[in-house]
This record gives structure tokens, C-alpha cells and sequence, in this order.
């Protein structure tokens, strides 16, 4: 094994295990299932006030807002990683010892995909007992689901890693991350929002900021990560493999990028706090 | 500065005009040469037309649909966004021959036929035929004769009735008299109007295509492309066949609802009755279907909708639990009856043809009476016992009556995050 692997899984190691002792892997999981109880009770009310209700897979709403919180506990903490680092001067010292900038953001990397599998595993477990206590059951969507919420998450942490590559101070990480994140995530539901309003009740002023908007997001489309994660959620949704394939593909070719694009920046503002 | 404030003046000014909402009463109108279609669209015939702005023509494959080239005035509609065509104002047909290729090569040349659409239990009872060239003619030749017969017979009627009214006069008055007046007068039968409609014969081209992408163009009479009529045709087929079901609740008989596709899980709240309601149904891409009767409307191609063709008939629906058979269900009618008295509320009853031999059903359905726990799955089945592909669904009873232990359940990582905390301090 090169040292370059040894470096990474020791660094992972330590990472992991900070992050399994510590509170705020599992406060984000309580927050993903106490969001997701939410749709559980609409589900509840609705059966009970229509008597009926029919639906393909009524996890896969509950498992996009869990999925949502899972990811942006992993966009802050990889967002704060290399920061905080820097800012207590920690990130420079273990520059002194065999470790280079790819091994850092790797291990910084897979310690984040380990968080969000862990929040997962129990986001999971909370969704068993919710199946079985309503009997909704479980369809082989939300299997398909977690697995490609696997992706999101990786292009989220590396989204994070990357502006975390960028500043020196975890205050400006996370406020960078907030607006940013804040940003897109409103520019989707916002459209999102509008697709539901019928054409003819738009106004001309709505058509032309929807026209902007689409062509706002057509750039943003590959840009965020939460467009792999509500592309993906409405491939599930469609049944539609090859859309499936492709937001996997796309979120993997995007981490890549981010990854790659991590490394030379870290390279270029340095390890040192300025 | 001044400048700057002067182009974001304009600019603001600009933007402000652009989105004031534009109220035209009359739209201006352009003469265009447009394609005016009637489409089968799986249930009935759509007439969707194809302004000049449009370049691809939607028709579903290996059905006979109808073609016109016309000359219109075509206006825009700012209310509803689209360009509609003033029939009234101009209505001109335009053209000789049709023309289909694939690729560069002439797959058809179609020439107009006489053509009428044939109404078999009148104009909005559903069920629309198409009849060309002779046939066509002899619809009509038909649907003419039977007004003319029912016409004389409306005739004979009235001067029966008129006969009747007389003799029942006279049977009044010979009674007050006291006269023997024999036996009353029978009324004279009213004749029944035809059922069936057929339009006027009309001509236009009339063919149907395989699956497939073509282009269309119309040449005049010196054999020459008449201008803006070469467009791109899509002749498009569904993907999968199956059942859909239209589901009446007990408690909300007014509201049903659908579960056309196989994924779909019916969710009953504890136990109840569902009614069930199938349809034989075919999948279509979503924009192409869309596009086939409006072709201004939007749709995605990623999508699949499930259409609703006709009510599936000589089949029974399967229950299953556990893959055991626990019911087979056959279609039965039903009517509602209000409960008496001024508290609202109704009851859904078997019709009993015995017993109630002129009434007629509410509706005709297959009942299930979900018990309170358990999954079940429903399965259509033909005469000879086969299952029906795509007519499986699941149903699902939902036992939760509050969320109360769900909300509870949602800190239990938080009590997993607490535990594995308290371990390592105290570890330490």
C-alpha cells in the first residue's frame, strides 16, 4: 500500500472517530427524521381525512428532506474541515509530516461519505419503524434512493471541501457555505414552486422572471449539487433508469471536478493561516 | 454618474412596460398556412391545429387520422398563450397531394377522400368511427335516411296524437253523457329520435403510419411545395398496456380515485370499502401525448402517462394475501341511497335486478371490504383465468391513527448519540 493510502486511513481514522464520539452526527440525524416525521403525519392525516390515498412510494418525499439535512451536515462539516484546520495552524503541522494536499482532501473526503453513512444507517432504522408503525411499507425505491443519495453526498462534501479550500476562517466557510447553499437550494424550490402554477394563471411579469429563472438554472443545473439531489429523487420518482444513470454519473463527474479543483486551491492559498 | 443613472432609468423603465400585462380585445390576426388535424387519441378524435410557429406534428401510430392544409387567419391568444385560428374569418382548403417521406424517400402520396365521423350513441356519447371514400357516403346515405324516417315519423305522430286527443274527447263526452264510450283511446307511441350521428361528408387526406419519424409537405396541383407546410411527423405508439382503476371510497363515493400504475399503493385508512372501477390503459410518452391533442401545450419526454382507453370488460378481480387467494370479486351494480330525513349521509347498496328490475345503478364496480390489518394485492384476471399485465395492485390498510410515536421516535438517534457519549467520557 503506497503511503499515500496509509496517510489517508489514518487520517480517516482519527476523523471518523472524532465524528462518531461527538454529538453533531447525531443531532442532524434526530433533525432528518423529526423533518421526515412531518411528512409521516401529512401522510396519517390524509388517509384519515380522504380515506384513501395512493401513492408509489410515500418514503421517497420523507427521504428527500432527510436526505437534504444528511447532505448539509456534510456541506459544513467538509465546508469547516480544511478552515478550522488552518485557523488553529493544525493543517500546516501535519504538512511537516508525510502528507500532501491530495491525501488531505481525501481522507477529509471519505471521513465525510463514513458521516453521512452513519447518519443513513439510522435516518434508515427511524424509517423502519415508521413503515411498520403506519404499514406503509418499503418499495425497492428507496433502496435505489439511498444509493444514489451516496452520490449527492459526495458532491455536496466536495462542494463544501472546495470553499473550505478557499478561506481560512471556519466563521467565513460557513457563511460563504450558508449563502451559497441558501442560494441555489432557494432557486430550486422557487422554481419548483412555479411549475406547479397553471400558465394561465401567471402573470407576464411571472412568465418573463420564470424565462430568467430557467435560464438561470439551466447554468445552475450543473453547478449545484442539489440539482443532482432533486434530479435524482424524481428519477427514482419516474422509474426512469437512464435519468437515474445519469444525475449518478453526473454527481460523481462533478466530485471529481470539485475534488480535483480542492486540491489545486488548497495548493495555491496554502496551508498556513494568513 | 448622470449616465449611469439615465441607463438604469431606461432599463427599469424598460422592464416595468415589458411586464405590464397587455389586454387586447381584438389580437391582430396574420394569414397562415396551417396543418387542421383530427387525431385519434386513444378515446375519441382531437382537432388540434398547427399554426406556422409549429415544426413537428404529433399523430399516434397505426391509427387512420384526418388531414387538413388550410389558409386561416391565426392570431395570438394572450389569455390562454397560445395562436388560435379564425375558421370564421377565412377557411380555405390549400393543396393537391400530401406527401410522407422518411428520410428523403416519398413513403406516401395521398390524394383527399370523402370522410365522416360516425357518432354511435350520438355526438358526446363517446366511441367516434371514422369512414372514408365510399363507405364514408354510405354512413351518411344511412344516418339520412333514418332522420327522413324518423322525420315522417314525427309527422305520423303528430296526426296521430291530434286522432287520439279527438277520440278522447269524445270518449269524455259520451261518458258525460252517459253514453257507452267503450274502451279509452290508446296514445300513440312517440318515435324515437336515431341515437347515432354522422357529419356532413367532408374531404381531406386520411391515412394512418407506422412508428416512426417522417416529414410532411403539401404540393399544389402543378405538383410544387406549397410554402411553411414541411413539418416533421411523429407517428408515435404506447410502451405497455395494462388496467387502470378508478377507486370510489364507501365515505367519499363523489370523489374516486385513480391507481394506474402498478408502483401505485392504495392506502385505506384502518378498514373500509373501496370500490373498484377498471379501465384498459395504455402508456404514452407524456409529451408526446400531450402534444398530440394540444400541440401548444408542454410535456416531458422522460415522463409516461397512463391513458385510460376503455372500461375493461369481462374480467374479475383476485385478492391476494400472502400470494393467498382470499377473494375473487366480480363487477356488480350499485346505487346510493340517501339516508331519510334531514341528517346528510347515504349508504351504497347491491342493485337487485330481481327485485328492481327498471332501476338503474349509480354505478357498476368491484367491491372490497379492506380488513384493518395485512397488505393485499388485487390482480385482474381475463375469462380463461390469465393474469392481466399491469392490473396488480397493493392495498395497504394504514393502522397509525395519530403520529404521536412517530414524532417520539424521531429523537431516537439523539438517545443513540447520547448513549455512545455518556460510554466515551465515562470511558475516559
Amino acid at each position: 500500500m503506497s503511503y499515500r493510502w496509509v496517510v489517508i486511513r489514518s487520517i480517516i481514522k482519527r476523523e471518523a472517530r472524532s465524528s462518531f464520539f461527538g454529538l453533531g452526527l447525531y443531532i442532524a440525524s434526530t433533525i432528518a427524521c423529526f423533518v421526515s416525521a412531518f411528512i409521516f403525519n401529512s401522510y396519517i392525516n390524509t388517509v384519515e381525512g380522504n380515506n384513501i390515498m395512493v401513492m408509489a412510494s410515500p418514503l421517497n418525499t420523507p427521504l428527500f428532506y432527510a436526505v437534504i439535512v444528511a447532505t448539509l451536515y456534510t456541506a459544513i462539516s467538509s465546508s469547516t474541515a480544511l478552515s478550522r484546520e488552518k485557523d488553529k495552524g493544525t493543517l500546516e503541522v501535519l504538512f511537516y509530516g508525510p502528507v500532501d494536499h491530495l491525501s488531505v482532501i481525501l481522507a477529509k473526503f471519505f471521513e465525510d461519505i463514513i458521516s453521512f453513512l452513519i447518519i443513513m444507517f439510522l435516518v434508515t432504522l427511524y424509517f423502519v419503524y415508521a413503515a411498520i408503525a403506519t404499514n406503509l411499507g418499503f418499495s425497492i425505491s428507496y433502496l435505489y434512493a439511498v444509493i444514489l443519495s451516496i452520490f449527492i453526498a459526495g458532491s455536496m462534501s466536495s462542494f463544501g471541501l472546495w470553499l473550505s479550500s478557499l478561506t481560512a476562517r471556519i466563521r467565513t466557510s460557513v457563511l460563504l457555505l450558508i449563502v451559497i447553499m441558501g442560494g441555489l437550494l432557494g432557486l430550486q424550490f422557487l422554481q419548483n414552486y412555479i411549475l406547479t402554477l397553471k400558465p394561465e394563471d401567471l402573470s407576464l411579469s411571472m412568465v418573463y422572471v420564470m424565462g430568467i429563472l430557467s435560464n438561470v438554472l439551466r447554468v445552475i443545473r450543473w453547478a449545484s449539487p442539489f440539482s443532482y439531489l432533486m434530479n435524482g429523487i424524481n428519477a427514482v420518482a419516474l422509474g426512469s433508469t437512464s435519468m437515474y444513470i445519469e444525475n449518478m454519473l453526473g454527481a460523481l463527474v462533478y466530485t471529481v471536478i470539485l475534488l480535483t479543483l480542492s486540491v489545486y486551491t488548497l495548493k495555491w492559498k496554502g496551508v498556513r493561516k494568513v | 454618474m448622470k449616465k449611469r443613472y439615465l441607463i438604469f432609468c431606461f432599463l427599469l423603465i424598460s422592464f416595468f412596460l415589458s411586464s405590464v400585462e397587455v389586454f387586447s380585445a381584438a389580437p391582430p390576426k396574420k394569414r397562415e398556412i396551417v396543418y387542421s388535424l383530427n387525431v385519434w387519441d386513444g378515446k375519441d378524435y382531437a382537432a388540434p391545429f398547427y399554426p406556422a410557429s409549429l415544426d413537428t406534428i404529433y399523430v399516434m401510430a397505426d391509427f387512420e387520422n384526418v388531414y387538413s392544409v388550410k389558409e386561416t387567419l391565426v392570431y395570438y391568444w394572450p389569455i390562454t398563450r397560445e395562436y388560435m385560428a379564425d375558421w370564421d374569418g377565412l377557411n380555405k382548403d390549400v393543396g393537391e397531394t400530401l406527401e410522407v417521406l422518411k428520410g428523403n424517400r416519398v413513403v406516401g402520396e395521398y390524394k383527399k377522400v370523402d370522410y365522416v365521423f360516425y357518432y354511435p350513441k350520438g355526438y358526446w356519447g363517446g366511441g367516434t368511427q371514422l369512414f372514408t371514400g365510399e363507405n364514408a357516403r354510405a354512413k351518411k346515405k344511412e344516418y339520412d335516411r333514418a332522420m327522413d324516417k324518423y322525420w315522417k315519423e314525427v309527422d305520423q305522430y303528430y296526426k296521430a296524437y291530434d286522432e287520439y286527443n279527438k277520440k278522447l274527447q269524445e270518449f269524455y263526452k259520451k261518458i258525460q253523457e252517459g253514453k257507452p264510450a267503450g274502451k279509452i283511446p290508446v296514445e300513440p307511441k312517440q318515435p324515437k329520435a336515431p341515437t347515432f350521428y354522422v357529419t356532413d361528408v367532408s374531404k381531406a387526406y386520411v391515412f394512418s403510419l407506422p412508428e416512426g419519424r417522417y416529414t410532411i409537405r403539401a404540393k399544389d396541383k402543378n405538383g410544387k411545395i406549397i410554402p411553411n407546410t414541411v413539418k416533421t411527423l411523429i407517428a408515435f405508439s404506447h410502451r405497455r398496456e395494462g388496467i387502470g382503476y378508478n377507486i370510489i371510497p364507501e365515505s367519499k363515493w363523489t370523489y374516486p380515485e385513480t391507481a394506474d400504475d402498478s408502483s401505485d399503493i392504495i392506502y385505506q385508512y384502518r378498514e373500509g370499502t373501496l370500490y373498484f372501477q377498471p379501465y384498459k390503459e395504455w402508456e404514452f410518452n407524456e409529451l408526446e401525448y400531450n402534444k398530440l391533442s394540444k400541440p401548444q401545450s408542454a410535456g416531458r419526454s422522460d415522463r409516461w402517462v397512463w391513458v385510460h382507453m376503455e372500461k375493461a370488460s369481462k374480467i374479475r378481480l383476485n385478492i391476494f394475501s400472502k400470494n393467498n387467494l382470499i377473494s375473487q370479486i366480480r363487477e356488480r351494480p350499485y346505487y346510493v341511497e340517501q339516508i331519510p330525513g334531514s341528517a346528510l349521509g347515504y349508504n351504497i347498496r347491491l342493485l337487485d335486478r330481481k327485485e328492481y328490475p327498471y332501476a338503474t345503478a349509480d354505478f357498476t364496480a368491484f367491491k372490497f371490504s379492506v380488513p384493518p390489518t395485512g397488505d393485499y394485492k388485487l390482480v385482474a384476471v381475463d375469462n380463461n383465468g390469465g393474469i392481466i399485465e399491469n392490473s396488480d395492485r397493493y392495498i395497504r390498510p394504514i393502522t397509525a391513527t395519530d403520529a404521536r410515536n412517530i414524532f417520539i421516535a424521531s429523537f431516537g438517534p439523539l438517545i443513540v448519540g447520547l448513549i455512545v457519549y455518556i460510554i466515551r467520557r465515562v470511558g475516559r
